[in-house]
């Protein structure tokens, strides 16, 4: 029985479609039970996030499995096929193992390394698992596709590196102070960029939060939403000095905070030290400043530039990544493989047939004085009763073949008659 | 006793070398260490008892006050410093929890103090009754402490320096720089530890005192080299703690402070091999 995937992704569907076809967590129960009203869908388990929805099922059929898929995601969000059947791909077997583990492990992610994924993916595979969605095959895969997830994180660095400006701008605060917990920050300038990076910081633990702003009523409007201070542009140099972090990004022409400013700013705060994070261009802050002692000065440019070396170094932990995912990939087929129908069968008579040669050639050894046709009698003797034992297992697992819970018996008589040893 | 000495020396100075090798690993991992936290917080805890069964072992073994001979004195040493940086990671852990990276440089040092206190394992010094003194006792273990606690502090006040500079050059997301304590810490870290090592060494030369108005009968000797550079010393961590205090000086100008002043330390603990010097008994101290 072939396992599809399908869905589609920030990669193949714009943001209007992906919603149209997202479900909600707590609605994948009810989900799951239609998806598996289908005849064709043995198992089913469906992963929905903002960025992706996808189905992975074992089918009975792989053609009639993906029509229904197709229909499934139609008639469940009332909407008609041809509005998405353009942006949906469709995987089968290897791909499909191929595809989710690349997903879980965050290879497929719009921000690669990001560390929801894992758990998104652990949470849908839980409730299509409690749900009784779930079967030999889906259960093995999606443990495996975890374990995988879980062994990028730790054996590559994908998830270390900061990869957007008011994250690199926490980090290094955190170089400079211990934590920023109870630390003052004082903002200048109120626009989106600065929002940013205060969630940051506040999120953090840092507070109070002091916003300054050309125009008053803004400052005052940003301040509330951080339960902040606001401070009339003029007296910013006063309140500056207790301030531990300074964000500047206004829209000047030209220096807001010059050498002189920030000389007078630290030998009121005793030179105690503090961070600048200059966030404008043109920039706001003189850059000479970074020179003063205790003063620690980062531009927009050398933010830039600590995400830009980070997201190169995550491409390249990215590579060992697919490397691990293709392994993985590996083991998982290989034991895919050994629950068709057919090895299955000819390993069992193998193992019967082994069996039979040494308990014969015992009692052959035994019996020293019987003449050849006695011999001949023993030996069909043997034969019949392993052919005869193995008649109805074998035909009911050829019959099994094409149904939904042939994995389940072939599994069964593996496992009673340890075939995988 | 001996054996019982020997013995716990050597599990010492494995325990030593395995925190080393722990505390590289935690260094080398990347993001949670792990069990391997667990162990380093293990082994060196051991490590320290274990240097304390040595050092007990060594005082009923000699019948002498410990830190007399330059083995014990070693062991000793290895101690202060050891224990020291502990009493760091214990109370900064939770707060700073790369405080930890520091015992990468910490244990391998105690590693090579015990291995050269091995040498000199059978040099036993002789001593004149007066210096068996308990005031001598509490002299040479302060010393010893002291030390202990300035090269601890020396070690904060490089790691301020080095992160300094990364950040100031613009490196400040590059791997060490984010693996290394920050600043705020580094520097505090300093500045406790040299504390530590100057309450120590004011008591060293108190005591000094004392046993030389006792033995020589003058408290003082301007031409007694190790006397005049321990008060440079002593006197050098005190601007430190001074300036920083009260003339609120901070960052790369303290740490420069510190690490001038950890020169005279070494200057004065070399002093009676390079000058003529009345502290003679059991070189190596």
């Amino acid at each position: 029985m072939p396992i599809i995937g399908a869905g589609l992704s920030h990669k193949t569907a714009p943001v209007e479609v992906r919603e149209r076809l997202s479900i909600n967590e707590e609605k994948l129960p009810e989900a799951l039970e239609r998806l598996s009203t289908y005849d064709t869908i043995a198992e089913a388990v469906i992963l929905s996030t903002c960025n992706r929805t996808e189905i992975y099922v074992v089918a009975t059929d792989l053609e009639k499995g993906k029509e229904q898929i197709v229909n499934f995601l139609s008639v469940y969000h009332e909407v008609p096929e041809n509005t998405f059947s353009d942006c949906l791909y469709f995987l089968n077997e290897r791909k499909t193992v191929h595809h989710l583990f690349r997903v879980v492990s965050s290879l497929d992610s719009m921000v690669v390394g990001e560390a929801q994924i894992l758990g998104q993916v652990k949470q849908s595979y839980m409730i299509a698992y409690e749900n009784g969605n779930t079967g030999t095959i889906l259960n093995r895969l999606f443990r495996h596709a975890l374990e995988c997830g879980k062994k990028v994180r730790s054996d590559t660095a994908i998830g270390e590196m900061p990869v957007s400006v008011s994250y690199a701008a926490v980090q290094l605060a955190k170089t400079v102070f211990e934590s920023l917990e109870k630390r003052p920050v004082m903002v200048i300038g109120a626009g989106k960029m600065s929002e940013l990076t205060i969630k940051h910081l506040v999120s953090n633990g840092a507070s109070p939060i002091l916003v300054t702003n050309r125009t008053f009523k803004r400052a005052k409007e940003l301040a509330e939403k951080f339960c902040g201070i606001a401070i009339p542009f003029e007296e910013k140099f006063e309140k500056m000095s207790e301030a531990d972090i300074v964000i500047s990004s206004t829209g000047a022409p030209s220096y807001i905070i010059t050498r002189d400013d920030a000389l007078n700013v630290m030998r009121a705060r005793r030179f105690k030290p503090i961070f600048f994070i200059d966030i404008a261009v043109p920039r706001d802050v003189e850059p000479g400043i970074g020179e003063i002692e205790n003063v620690f000065l980062y531009d927009i440019d050398d933010l830039k530039a600590v995400v830009d070396e980070s997201l190169r170094e995550r491409k390249q932990e990215a590579e060992k990544g697919e490397e691990i995912v293709r392994e993985e990939v590996e083991k998982f087929m290989s034991w895919l493989g050994s629950l068709d129908v057919v090895p299955t069968i000819k390993e069992l008579r193998e193992k019967m047939e082994s069996i039979r040669e040494m308990e014969l050639s015992k009692a052959l050894s035994r019996l020293s004085k019987l003449d050849d046709r006695e011999k001949e009698v023993v030996k069909a003797l043997a034969s019949g009763i392993i052919n005869k034992v193995l008649h109805t297992p074998i035909v009911k697992l050829k019959e099994k073949a094409n149904e939904k819970d042939v994995y389940e018996c072939v599994d069964t008589i593996r496992h009673l008659f340890e075939l995988d040893k | 006793m001996e054996q019982v000495v020997v013995i716990f020396f050597w599990l010492s100075l494995i325990l030593a070398g395995v925190s080393t090798l722990f505390y590289l690993r935690i260094f080398f991992s990347r993001g949670e260490a792990g069990i391997f936290t667990q162990l380093a917080f293990l082994s060196s805890w051991l490590c320290l008892l274990s240097l304390s069964v040595v050092i007990a072992g060594e005082w009923l073994r000699t019948g002498l006050h410990p830190f007399t001979g330059p083995f014990s004195a070693k062991v000793f040493y290895s101690f202060s410093i050891l224990a020291v940086y502990l009493l760091f990671e214990l109370f900064y852990v939770r707060r700073a929890p790369k405080i930890k990276m520091i015992g990468v440089l910490v244990f391998p040092i105690s590693v090579l103090l015990l291995l050269v206190g091995w040498t000199q394992f059978e040099a036993t010094a002789t001593l004149s009754p007066e210096l068996k003194l308990f005031r001598v006792f509490i002299h040479i273990s302060s010393a010893l402490l002291a030390y202990g606690a300035f090269i601890v502090g020396t070690i904060f006040a490089l790691v301020y320096l080095i992160q300094e500079n990364q950040l100031k050059k613009k490196r400040g997301m590059a791997a060490t720089t984010q693996k290394l304590p920050s600043l705020e810490t580094a520097e505090a870290s300093t500045h406790k530890a040299l504390s530590i090592g100057f309450i120590f060494s004011v008591v060293l030369l108190l005591t000094g005192m004392f046993t030389a108005q006792l033995v020589w009968g003058k408290m003082w000797d301007w031409k007694e080299p190790r006397m005049v550079s321990a008060l440079v010393m002593t006197c050098a961590y005190g601007f430190y703690i001074f300036s920083r205090d009260i003339l609120g000086w901070r960052g790369r100008r303290s740490s420069y402070l510190a690490l001038v002043a950890f020169g005279v330390a070494v200057f004065t603990y070399l002093s009676p091999q390079l000058l003529p010097s009345i502290h003679r008994w059991g070189t190596g101290f």
